[in-house]
């Protein structure tokens, strides 16, 4: 079976494309998919540290790309055991390193071995942003519920339609139920009336993600965490599992706390 | 402005409603690349031509741009004012 390639962008920088990456990435794996994920954010790579695999890094994408070395000898492999794989970005080169058919050959060929091919994009909307694209099928736009991002991703939904990656989907990242509940936040419906997108899930703040983040260990290993759950409904979202996005606008409650304890998480986690 | 903006869902008191109702003005102005009192005069001359035709003095329900199967559209509603017909034959 040929797996997925799907690009998480955004836009705006900050916004945590990133650890929606990781998090979404681990979730996938937890679920038994064979996932591998891809920093390609040139001269700035992150996704090593929030998931713990710095020290482990031997070759980067660009050394796999230019032929130094075959991927499998640069992907570092996920401590849990889980068939979870990152190639990290080259830390000491810039982005006229990488060129989209590079990319797109690698993606191709790691389609045949993997479920999931998670390219983790650069902030912007130039060159990195277009390589980081170029292989995907599917594309998922992060924002924050706060102007700046929302305007930024009108954007980059603007051009990943234009560029044939209909229907992107969105991830609203950063919601406090609370603010959104007295009307200081924009809210999903909101969200949706002025991008005309769909809605993949919403994650809260969270500060148990902050110290997720300063443990390289991504958040939805962490039970107790309202992010980490986030995370594993969007990935059982994405397997086709029906799973309500509701549980954030501030009104949810007991019901779907019992299903993540006794849903998705439990099989989540019994493997660690 | 827009006459979309006092839809009776948003209420205006709230900042989220600030957050939104500028947003719908930049968004607009991103999509089509017309600034927010271009589109204002476009709605007023549309208006103008279209009441040469029937009553509608309401105006615009909704006039905005929206993303519509991944296209840009100019998405316009507009309330009509009914014959008084039944008034007439009583």
């Amino acid at each position: 079976m040929k797996g997925t390639t799907i690009v998480i962008t955004s836009g705006k920088g900050g916004v945590g494309k990133t650890t929606t990456t990781a998090n979404l990435g681990t979730a996938l794996a937890m679920r038994g998919h064979r996932v591998v994920v891809i920093d390609t954010d040139m001269g700035l790579r992150n996704l090593d540290v929030i998931m713990g695999m710095e020290s482990r890094v031997v070759y980067d994408l660009v050394d796999v790309v230019e032929g130094k070395c075959k991927a499998h000898q640069a992907m570092v492999r996920d401590r849990h055991r889980f068939e979870l794989y990152l190639i990290p970005a080259a830390q000491s080169r810039d982005k006229n390193s990488l060129h989209a058919e590079q990319l797109q050959a690698l993606c191709g060929e790691l389609e045949n071995e993997f479920d999931y091919v998670i390219v983790d994009s650069p902030a912007g909307i130039d060159q990195g942003f277009r390589i980081a694209i170029s292989p995907a099928r599917e594309a998922i736009v992060v924002v924050n519920p706060e102007v700046a991002a929302i305007r930024d991703a009108d954007k980059v939904i603007g051009l990943l339609e234009a560029s044939g990656l209909r229907r992107p989907k969105l991830i609203i990242n950063r919601v406090s139920p609370e603010m959104v509940r007295r009307g200081d936040m924009m809210g999903q419906d909101d969200i949706v009336s002025l991008l005309s997108v769909e809605v993949l899930g919403m994650v809260p703040m969270d500060e148990r993600l902050i110290i997720a983040a300063n443990r390289g260990v991504p958040v939805v290993y962490d039970r107790k965490s309202a992010a980490g759950a986030a995370f594993h409904k969007i990935a059982a979202c994405m397997d086709g599992d029906e799973v309500p996005i509701a549980a954030i606008d501030g009104r949810s409650g007991l019901m779907d706390r019992v299903k993540g304890l006794i849903g998705i998480d439990r099989s989540a986690f019994s493997h660690v | 402005m827009f006459d979309v903006m006092r839809r009776p869902a948003v209420r205006d008191n709230h900042p989220k409603s600030d957050a939104r109702r500028r947003l719908h003005n930049a968004l607009t102005q991103d999509r089509v690349d017309l600034a927010p009192e271009a589109m204002e005069t476009l709605r007023r001359e549309l208006l103008a031509v279209i009441s040469r035709y029937m009553d509608v003095t309401e105006g615009f329900h909704e006039f905005e741009v929206r993303r519509v199967d991944g296209l840009p559209m100019l998405v316009s509603s507009l309330r009509v004012r009914e014959l008084q017909q039944e008034i007439t034959l009583r």
